[in-house]
């Protein structure tokens, strides 16, 4: 009887014995589990709060593309108010973000931070004619359209009817002489598939940058100072925009093709930066 | 013998007592003529608004002659003959030969056109222009047009000076260049904005600068009968010369189209270069169809 109780007692303890790894092997899951998204959360929480710290922007947009990264990685799995609590974290962050000097957009143009009085925004160098022609093909323009929409000899595209494609003999030469319409449709198009905010810049932009040098079309319609010539424009028809002459704002018809007339474009801030964050990461 | 003698003796005495007539009036009867007195010659320039010839405002000069005459009339002299004691008669309206009555002195005014002021120079706002054999002058180079280019301006007194005949006043308005071009803006019309086509043509395809372009505007109206277009248009640019020059295209019938030209003369100044303008129209109905222009300068 005392054997067997012994027996007894040592098959119970091999059984427990044998079970031990198994039972531990499923708590050491769980646990694991556990810690993981809770660190994460953790982490993301730390990271959030070092960003601000950097003063180097490029060091916060690395902190931020980790951070926005293991939100992707929790997201799924934490609480509702967590992702909330999260998101809102992370959409603080990105406002406090350090805007760039300059950014470089998915057409490979420079926009360059500009600090006016009343808001900062980016502005671009000029449209390359390489760039033009991308939206020339992809819209299918007519050559027709063309001729009426840019000054000719102020360019080299041209266009073969046989294919028919554009193409310029000078693709990093600016595109110049084009008018509003143009111009402005141009934005459209940038914007429609860089999936970024373009637009020609606003008057209150084009006063501020002191650019002697630089001519291009502003979004803003003219008011013309002198009212009995502005109430005739009224009366008959004409609309003008503010064109950024060299260096003077003047206003002129949008079907004006002045040869000196660069397109340029602007950004907003936050456009800025997610283009920055984009080639970050690529370059991640 | 006897008896004759009686009968002598009883007609004059039923003459003298029974049937003495008596003149109770005396007046004039029918003109028969005029003694002039004197004439006074005022010789004058009547200068009037034509409206537009070959598109430009046009003025006639004539001479006239606004002579005062001074006559007395002279007429039949008539009396009017009674019965005497007979005053409830009427009487017997009577001739009196070789007399007449002059009448008071007449004075009149008469004015007496002495043909156009042919070939004369008239200098205003600044320019001199020669009248033609009609004595018509031409606006042609648009002084008085500009005056109206502003829509504020509703009426100028213009002077035409000429050594000879001296300064002619005329205060021309914008209601009657409206009036004398088929703009009447206070009638209502049939009207609207389909089928109506500005368009413009530069008498050439470059211009130096210091020469003068002539642009012709012109506006069609392609709708249905009895659809009338009532169109102003006016040059609209940055560019002040380009600017602000009016063309009064007025009423278009169905099927109608009309013309008017105006002259830009180029600064000197002006820089080679491509310069847009538009012709922008005004219909009565609203409608502000465009027309958009180049001006291409080359030295």
């Amino acid at each position: 009887m005392l054997i067997s109780r012994t027996s007894l007692f040592l098959l119970n303890l091999i059984i427990l014995l044998t079970l031990i790894p198994v039972l531990e092997l499923g708590a050491t899951d769980e646990s694991v589990d556990e810690v993981d998204w809770s660190d994460s959360l953790f982490l993301v929480r730390n990271i959030l709060k070092d960003l601000l710290k950097k003063t180097e922007p490029i060091e916060q947009y690395k902190l931020f593309i980790r951070a926005e990264s293991s939100y992707k990685q929790i997201g799924e799995v934490i609480s509702r108010n967590e992702v909330k609590e999260l998101r809102e974290q992370l959409s603080n962050a990105f406002r406090q973000l350090e805007p760039p000097a300059e950014v470089i957009n998915g057409f490979k143009l420079r926009f360059t931070l500009q600090r006016g009085n009343a808001k900062r925004y980016y502005l671009s160098d000029a449209v390359t004619e390489q760039m033009f022609i991308g939206y020339l093909n992809a819209e299918r323009v007519s050559a027709e359209t063309i001729r009426k929409s840019i000054s000719s000899g102020s360019h080299s595209l041209t266009f073969r009817e046989t294919e028919p494609r554009y193409s310029t003999s000078n693709p990093e030469q600016p595109l110049r002489g084009i008018n509003f319409f143009c111009a402005n449709d141009f934005t459209a198009w940038a914007s429609s598939i860089g999936r970024s905010e373009y637009a020609l810049p606003r008057k209150f932009m084009v006063s501020e940058i002191d650019d002697p040098t630089a001519s291009y079309w502003s979004v803003t319609k003219w008011k013309e100072p002198d009212l009995s010539r502005r109430e005739s424009w009224e009366m008959f028809g004409g609309v003008f925009y503010n064109l950024f002459l060299r260096g003077k704002a003047v206003g002129e018809l949008p079907e004006a093709c002045n040869p000196e007339v660069e397109l340029r474009m602007i950004t907003t801030v936050s456009s800025a930066k997610k283009m920055y964050l984009k080639r970050l990461k690529a370059a991640l | 013998m006897k008896y004759p003698c009686l009968f002598t003796l009883v007609f004059i005495w039923f003459n003298l007592n029974g049937h003495a007539e008596e003149i109770s009036q005396v007046y004039p009867g029918k003109l028969l003529n005029k003694d002039l007195i004197s004439t006074e010659s005022d010789p004058v320039i009547d200068l009037k608004f034509k409206g537009t010839e070959n598109g430009f405002l046009a003025f006639k000069f004539r001479h006239l002659d606004r002579v005062t005459i001074k006559e007395i009339p002279i007429f039949e002299k008539l009396v009017l003959v009674r019965i005497k004691g007979a005053n409830n008669e009427p009487g017997e309206q009577r001739l009196v030969p070789d007399e007449f009555i002059h009448g008071d002195i007449i004075v009149r005014e008469e004015i007496i056109d002495n043909g156009p002021v042919a070939s004369e120079d008239f200098m205003y706002l600044g320019v001199t222009t020669r009248t033609d054999l009609k004595g018509i002058l031409l606006d042609d180079r648009e002084k008085i047009l500009s005056l109206f280019e502003d829509l504020q301006h509703q009426s100028s007194t213009l002077q035409f000076a000429n050594k000879r005949l001296g300064i002619q006043e005329l205060t021309l308005t914008r209601a009657q260049i409206y009036q004398e071009l088929g703009i009447f803006y206070e009638s209502r019309i049939n009207s609207r904005e389909e089928n109506l086509s500005i368009g413009g043509v530069l008498d050439q395809a470059t211009y130096a600068p210091g020469d003068t372009a002539k642009l012709s505007v012109s506006a069609r109206n392609e709708g249905d009968e009895g659809v009338v277009y009532r169109v102003l248009a006016r040059s609209v640019s940055r560019w002040e010369w380009l600017d602000g020059k009016m063309f009064y295209l007025g009423d278009i019938n169905a099927g109608e189209k009309k013309l008017f030209s105006r002259f830009f003369p180029i600064p000197d100044d002006t820089a080679e270069g491509d310069y847009y303008l538009r012709i922008g129209g005004n219909e009565y109905s609203g409608a502000k169809p465009q027309h958009r222009m180049i001006f291409k300068i080359r030295k």
